[in-house]
This record gives C-alpha cells, structure tokens and sequence, in this order.
C-alpha cells in the first residue's frame, strides 16, 4: 500500500516535470499575447491587466491572407502527400518491379537533403517556371519532402498486413487496385492519420522556403509572415501582437492533430487476422 | 460450377526444384476431389495453380474447356477456404461475407438477403454484427466458408481448412462441408494432409508425392487396392503392417509364417525382377481365432501390449525377421530393426487377452497386398 502511495507521488512528479516543460514556452506565448504593450516588460507570468486588444488589432493587419495561404498549402500539401505516398508505399512494400531499391535510396536521399541548400536553386527554377510565390511553389517541394516520410511511414504499415488476407481479397475477386483501397487503405488508416498530421505540421512550420519562395504580398505563409510582421503602428513594439498571432497560428495544429488522434486510437483495436 | 481440367500442369520454383511434375487430373462438374499428401508433397502448390495465385510453369488449366492458364485470380471465380481464415479484421461478419459480393456489384438489399440466408445455413446470424477479432476459431472459419458459399463460385478451393481446429470442431467442421457440398454441389478441391478426411468428403482422392501422382482412386479403392507402398502407409484407419518377405514359387514367405499366393499376385510376380517383396496386411485383416482353425492361414504371436479403446482393441506382436531381404534392398523409408517388425491387429469389441499371452490369428488371404521391394509397387494390384 505504502509503496503504492509513493510509486504513484512518483509518477505524477514525472509527469508534472513533463508537461512543465512541454506547456510552459507556451503559456509563455498565452500569456504575452493577453498583455498590454504597457506591462509587458513588468516581469510577471500572469498578465496584471489581462486584454484582447493584439488579438482585436491583428484584425487590422494583413494577417487573414496569409493565414489562408498556409491553410490552402499545407492542406494540399498533405492531401497529395498521402496519396502519392499510400500507393507508392503499397509498390514497395507489396510489389516487385526493377529499381525498387534505388527508389528506396533516393527516397531517403532527398529526406535527409538540408533544405538551405536547396533554397536557391529552387528560387531559379521557379522563377524561371513563373510559379514564384503562388501556392504550387511551395506545395511541390513540400510534398517532395513530405514523401519519403509518408513512404517510409506507410510501407512499414503495409508490411504488417498479412499476405494471407490479400490473397484472399484477390480470391474475393479484387483487383490488386481494389485489394489496395478496400483492404490496405482501411487497415492502415491509423498510420495515414499519423502521417498525416506529421506532414501537415512539416509544411506548417515550414520558414525557410515560405520565406524566400514568397513575397509578402503573395503566397506567404504564416510562420514567414510573422517574421515580416510589424504590428498596427510604426513605432509600436509589437511584440505582444506577435504572440498573439502565434497563439492564432498553432489553434490549426491542434485542431489537426486532435481530429486525428481520435482516429489512431479508436483505430483498430478490435480486429486482427490471427487470435 | 465448372469441369477443372489440369492438362500436364508443372510448378518449378525460380531455385530449380520441381514442386509438381507433370500433373494431368480432370475434376468432374460438381465432383469432391481431395489432394491428399504429407506437407511438401505440392498439393498446396497445385490449389494455388488453380486459383491463380501461383503462376503455372507449364501446361494448361482449363475450366469448363475454356483456357484459364493466364487469367488473373480475380477474374477466375474460384474461392479459396484457407487453413488459417483471412478475414478482414476491420469488417464485421456481415461486411466480410458480402465482401465479394461487394466486389462484384450486388446491390444492397439483395447481398443482405443472401448474407442473411449464408448466416443461416452456417450458424453465424447470431454474431453478423461482431469483428471477427472477437470471434472463436471455429466460427472464423464459418465466416470464412460463408464468404465463398455467398457468391457460388465455379470452383471451390480448400486448403486444410480444418487444421487448425481442435478435434471435437474438425470433426464438426468436416460433416458441415460434406453436407453443404450435398447441398450445392459445387466442384471442389480439397487439399489434405489427414486421409480419414479425404475419405470421409471425396468422391476421389488423389494421393501425392514429392509432386507426382500416386494414385487416383475412390476412397474404397485406396484402402483396397493402394497401387505402392507409399499410398498403403498414408492411407487407412490404421498404419498397414508392412513385413519383409520372399517369393518362393506358389507362395510368400515372411516372418509371419507362409501363405499361397493369390492368383493375381502369382501372375504379377512373373513380372517382378526379384522376388523379394514387402507383405502389407492391414490390422483390420487380421482376426483373433480359437485353436481349432485351419492352419494354413492361421499365426501364432506372443503379445507386446493390448490397447483398447472401447469398441477397438489393438492388439500389438513383433514379426521375427524369417526371410528377410536385406536392409539395402527396401525402399527408401523401410528399415528392417534387428529385433523384427512391430505389427498390430485390430479387433472389434473388448478382448480378455494380456501383454505377453501367445494368441492365435487368422489372415484374410483375400485382402493380403504384396509390394515389390524395390519400387514399391503394388504387385497384387491389377496394373
């Protein structure tokens, strides 16, 4: 009983240092954007004379365009992600054809590429493909990175289907394309919905080819146009107005990330081929 | 429903190896036929020919004369009864069964009526709503039988599908698929490797080996007449004695004393190269008699052991080695131990006999087969 007690003192400890730690750059972020450019250097975590006034001025400011951008991008993003992804993910893990390995490699190569060093090569050929700042010019290099991910991710998934249950889909009278979409994508949808939220938060947080891929009166996206953001006056600090544009962007993420986590987890619990 | 014709069809995995060789087999419209082998034997290899699973190396498979060498399995119309049932685990029973119907475009009120009627019949309306995940063995493979039985396919496959249950459910299983081929009459291939199975459901039994015919025959005609050796061990209630022995003139000499030769066996063995051969009786055949028989069919054995198990007793001896042919000259797999062969006879009813008693039996002379011992083969079976 005693040791109970104390295993579980121990528990919530570790927990509480986790979510400390986790929770408190943000309450941080809460907790400037709720104050007044007046007390925001009096050096107290909670604000004295809590106010909506950033969230009321960003309004004002040209915030709503990028933030439909990033939406529009990320979204597209994502969604084309998953489905080259899925079914190149089902071609490696399930079919045989020449060049599959070197795919695999290559895959893992543009992965592991460091973005900065491709910023410029990509701002050329877009410019001279006329996609500079619209969104295809930043959808594309976000699906290329976002593949290897979703390819890696979802070919592990596929990988634990059993053979025996495609087999007897095809005995079923599917077609391969219908053993693919009625049964794999079904059984793999939690590792879809993990990878989805994976790769709209990559694209999400994405700065460095938002930032020089864009303008700020084009394409760009939040994270970059936060950076070139200025607040209501010319002279006003508008570090409390950032905050509060921060706050604003990451509300999608977890709207994202909770939609989906109700589907990874009331996932597949019940059924399995072999009990 | 459909004719299978197997027109010399060969599987040669990519390494060489030959799994089938040379396989020509003609399954009947509405026929019950059992590939029956110890694993390895290419049975399974010839089910997943037919489904299209496998591809075929060469020859021809025709369904209802029509080429289907190089069709797709989903084109094929043959379902498949798998020894472990695949279902899909994120389906309830109801959608697995309507599964193939699904497929291929039933409409909805209808594929419910014939999933409601499949249910039914197989005793699974109870659980239509459940994932399989939650379901016992035996009512998976239900599930699994239900998919096929759902969408009358020309052809139906099974591969071990009992196996995997517990006796009690095999034994259940095994009259529910002998009853629903009654009923249907779809052409089914039945893949086994327990021969009391395949005598049980078969209108014909094909016996494999290594990838090669054995023997076709009828259940009756396998216990009867095994065509060589290797179809006499797998075959039959109980393992057949196989006894070394020799050919003098009119008759068969083995450690068991010596008995005339049938009129057949006696025209067979002008044909055989040796005459030392393998006597092959089945415990059934021999008969526990009192001391006032004919001598000439009656042996006189010391027992090792008797077991009964209520309506059976068996009866264990050891056959001396009298006239045996030297170990080099069997078949490979028959080894002669010094000591002499273990044998058994098997009696109906209890029997009052005990370890160590000397009993006399009586040889069914009409049912005694006779292999040669260098190729196995039948010499008391008419070619």
């Amino acid at each position: 009983m005693q040791r109970d007690v104390v295993a579980r003192m121990g528990w919530v400890g570790a927990d509480g240092l986790v979510l400390v730690y986790a929770l408190a750059p943000m309450l941080w972020l809460l907790s400037l954007s709720l104050k007044g450019a007046g007390t925001l250097g009096d050096q107290s975590f909670f604000p004295r004379d809590p106010t909506l006034e950033n969230y009321r001025s960003l309004a004002d400011t040209d915030f709503v365009r990028p933030l439909i951008n990033s939406l529009g991008i990320c979204l597209i993003s994502t969604a084309v992600a998953l489905l080259l992804g899925t079914m190149a993910a089902y071609a490696i893990a399930r079919l045989r054809f020449p060049g599959k390995r070197s795919i695999i490699v290559l895959a893992a190569l543009a992965a592991t590429f460091p973005q900065i060093a491709l910023v410029i090569p990509l701002f050329k050929l877009e410019s001279s493909l006329g996609i500079l700042d619209t969104w295809l010019g930043l959808v594309l290099p976000y699906v290329t990175f976002a593949l290897p991910l979703t390819i890696y991710t979802l070919s592990a998934f596929f990988n634990q289907i059993p053979r025996g249950l495609e087999r007897a889909a095809m005995m079923d009278g599917a077609t391969p394309y219908q053993v693919f979409r009625k049964v794999f994508v079904p059984l793999a949808r939690p590792g879809i919905g993990t990878t989805a939220i994976l790769v709209f938060i990559a694209c999400w947080n994405d700065f460095i080819f938002a930032v020089s891929l864009t303008s700020p009166d084009g394409a760009r996206t939040v994270p970059a146009a936060l950076a070139d953001f200025t607040g209501t006056a010319t002279f006003e600090r508008p570090t409390t107005a950032i905050a509060a544009a921060a706050v604003l962007i990451t509300l999608p993420i977890l709207a994202v990330v909770l939609a989906f986590q109700r589907r990874i987890v009331t996932g597949l619990t019940a059924g399995a081929v072999r009990g | 429903m459909a004719e299978v014709e197997m027109d010399h069809l060969v599987k040669r995995f990519p390494n060489g190896r030959y799994v089938v060789a040379d396989l020509s087999l003609t399954v009947a419209d509405g026929e019950f036929v059992a590939l029956l082998g110890p694993s390895g034997s290419g049975k399974s290899a010839v089910l997943e020919m037919v489904a299209g699973l496998e591809d075929i190396t060469r020859g021809e498979l025709r369904f209802d004369g029509e080429v289907v060498t190089e069709t797709p399995p989903w084109e094929r119309d043959v379902a498949v009864v798998f020894q472990s049932p695949a279902l899909y685990p994120h389906l309830t029973v109801a959608q697995n069964i309507a599964f193939p119907l699904r497929l291929a475009g039933t409409g909805r009120t209808e594929s419910a009526t014939l999933v409601r009627e499949t249910a039914d019949l197989l005793g699974i309306s109870a659980h239509l709503d459940r994932l399989p995940g939650t379901l016992a063995a035996g009512q998976r493979q239900r599930v699994a039988i239900g998919k096929t039985l759902v969408r009358h396919p020309k052809v139906l496959l099974m591969d071990e599908p009992v196996a995997n249950l517990d006796v009690r459910l095999r034994g259940q299983m095994r009259s529910l698929i002998g009853d629903l081929h009654t009923k249907f009459c779809t052409t089914t291939i039945y893949v086994t490797q327990d021969h009391t199975e395949a005598m049980a459901l078969s209108d014909r039994v094909v016996v494999l080996r290594d990838g090669v015919v054995q023997q076709v025959g009828t259940p009756t005609e396998l216990d009867t007449r095994p065509l060589n050796l290797f179809v006499a061990e797998l075959v039959g209630d109980a393992a057949m004695n196989l006894l070394p022995a020799t050919l003098e003139g009119e008759s068969v000499v083995s450690g068991l004393g010596t008995f005339a030769l049938p009129p057949a066996v006696r025209r067979a063995s002008e044909r055989s190269p040796g005459n030392e051969v393998v006597l092959g009786i089945r415990p059934g055949d021999l008969e526990l008699v009192g001391s006032d028989e004919d001598e000439a069919l009656v042996v006189s054995v010391q027992l090792d052991d008797v077991v009964s198990v209520g309506s059976q007793t068996t009866l264990h001896f050891t056959v001396p080695n009298r006239g045996a042919p030297s170990p080099r000259s069997l078949p490979p797999g028959f080894s002669v131990p010094v000591a002499g062969t273990a044998a058994t006879a098997r009696i109906s009813g209890p029997c009052s006999e005990r370890a160590g008693s000397r009993v006399r039996l009586r040889v069914d002379l009409a049912r005694l087969q006779i292999f040669d011992s260098g190729s196995g083969l039948n010499l008391s079976a008419p070619p």
